[in-house]
């Protein structure tokens, strides 16, 4: 029996020349006992593999699982009230950064525009051009294709069209794209806001061209909304992390150590009475989510707070940790927190 | 070339050597495949982990070995890109079935398609059920392909004959559940 387990082992681990193959075969043929024996083993030779690759992917998961629950960590503390050694790694780099840079001048909102924006190519969808093909072209294949062809007039014009029956977070960033490139900036903020509302596609690259977009508009409260965006995305893990730091260095901005303070006052928009999104329904109607109220510091500082990521459960009173982004101008207490 | 020691390791059935890997490349392949194939984390996640399987199971096939040059980075890439074209075509599943190739030179073919699933499933339940040293001892010499010299190595037995009988009182204790 060991011996047969041995032929047979060696013959799956392909050890047998050609003459131990054909033996191997007429042994087969003519023993029915040990063709069934083989094909026991051969049956656990495969369920072994199975079993070891069953076995690699739970490591594997249980890796991935460690590894989420460390980024669940840091999403956590950045998010809610406690600063932990992973936060303050992130803060070290990023403090570092901006400390750098803090003495660099300040650029406008239109000519960060200008220096940061660039088109974003097509990814979503390709049409085939020409011929006949082109009669059978949907409403989604024109959007794209004159998006592609750099038409944004009609581009825009045919993604709107497309929004009215077919609301997916790709149409709504690349109307909003195409919004922008004709200087419909409005539209461009609206569509870009129904991306973050809504979905899970897209937010980084909807975060970065809202952003862009809205230090284009040059409002104060556009350059405060731009900022909540350029943070998110300075703090994560984004493409456009690099871009979005730099940004923030061109808008004149230091960050300053974390600190705790208190929230004196904290408001909502959309309010939930008022139809906020929550998950629940869609809601195109552009108007951004966002939190904002005012914090005071341990030494009486107070700072305007502005978060692209509502806190649920923030309420005035409540002890919160922050960054603090500074412009040096030399007014007194003037910045804006950033809540971790 | 210097051989990267995480290959020699994973053909040894090194599952930290894995972890390694796949710590060291997550990260940047997860960035590149949602921003450049318009997939979610958690889709990216599971193409990694894919990526990770089949680019462990050419390591220890020796397939990966005419490609080394290019770099495990390029390996692990090639072979997620390849899946998501294969998800795009909606082709894609991580195979569960086995190659035949040991056969091919065989006149006698037993078909891994003819290995009742029933049979396959209770032989996997019995392998994950005996545990260690049994269930490692099987893997290391059916999956990775080692001599029972290189498990006694690894596994510190004695030697290569110790091996050889454990793995056989392993095979009879699989063959009463079946059986049962």
């Amino acid at each position: 029996m060991e011996d047969n387990l041995q032929l047979m082992d060696n013959y799956l681990q392909g050890n047998l020349d050609k003459e131990g193959l054909k033996s191997f075969d007429n042994k087969l043929k003519q023993e029915p006992t040990f063709e069934s024996e083989f094909r026991d083993m051969r049956a656990i030779q495969v369920g072994a593999k199975a079993s070891a690759r069953l076995s690699t992917l739970a490591n594997l998961e249980s890796l991935e699982s460690s590894i989420k629950e460390r980024e669940t960590i840091k999403i956590k503390y950045t998010m809610k009230k406690l600063v932990t050694v992973a936060a303050s790694l992130i803060l070290i780099a990023t403090v570092g950064y901006f400390t750098v840079f803090n003495k660099t001048s300040i650029t406008s909102g239109p000519n960060i525009y200008n220096e940061f924006y660039t088109s974003y190519n097509n990814y979503e969808s390709t049409t085939e051009r020409g011929g006949d093909a082109a009669v059978l072209l949907t409403l989604k294949d024109k959007a794209y294709s004159a998006y592609d062809s750099k038409d944004f007039i009609q581009s825009a014009a045919l993604f709107s069209e497309l929004l009215k029956t077919d609301k997916t977070a790709a149409n709504y960033f690349y109307a909003g794209i195409s919004n922008i490139e004709i200087g419909d900036h409005t539209s461009a903020t609206t569509n870009l806001n129904s991306v973050t509302n809504n979905y899970e596609d897209l937010i980084a690259q909807s975060q970065w061209y809202l952003a862009l977009n809205l230090l284009k508009e040059n409002s104060e409260t556009s350059k405060d909304e731009a900022m909540a965006s350029l943070v998110d995305l300075a703090l994560g893990e984004s493409s456009f992390k690099l871009d979005a730091e730099k940004v923030l260095v061109k808008m004149g901005l230091s960050l300053t150590n974390d600190s705790d303070a208190v929230i004196i006052v904290v408001h909502e928009r959309p309010k939930e009475d008022e139809g906020a999104p929550d998950g629940r329904e869609m809601d195109s109607r552009g108007q951004r989510r966002f939190q904002w109220g005012q914090v005071v510091t341990p030494d009486g500082s107070r700072y305007k707070f502005f978060n692209d990521n509502p806190i649920s459960g923030l309420y005035s009173g409540d002890t919160v940790r922050i960054l603090v982004l500074r412009q040096p101008t030399g007014k007194k207490a003037l910045g804006w927190a950033y809540i971790l | 070339m210097v051989e990267d020691t995480r290959i020699l390791r994973l053909k040894r059935g090194d599952q930290e050597a894995l972890a390694e890997i796949y710590s060291e490349y997550r990260e940047g392949f997860l960035h590149w495949i949602t921003n450049t194939h318009q997939c979610t984390r958690d889709e990216a996640v599971e193409i990694f982990q894919h990526s990770i399987l089949t680019f462990y199971e050419n390591v220890v096939e020796g397939s990966f070995e005419g490609l080394k040059t290019a770099g495990i980075k390029t390996y692990i890439y090639s072979i997620g890109k390849n899946k998501l074209l294969g998800d795009y075509r909606k082709n894609m599943r991580i195979s569960s079935t086995e190659s035949v190739d040991a056969e091919e030179n065989s006149e006698i073919v037993v078909d891994v398609e003819h290995i009742k699933s029933q049979k396959l499933e209770t032989i996997k339940k019995a392998i994950q059920d005996l545990g260690d040293p049994c269930k490692k001892l099987l893997e290391l010499f059916y999956f990775n392909n080692l001599s029972n010299d290189e498990i006694a190595e690894i596994m510190d037995y004695k030697n290569g004959n110790t091996v050889k009988n454990l793995k056989y009182k392993c095979i009879q204790r699989i063959k009463k559940a079946i059986e049962a």
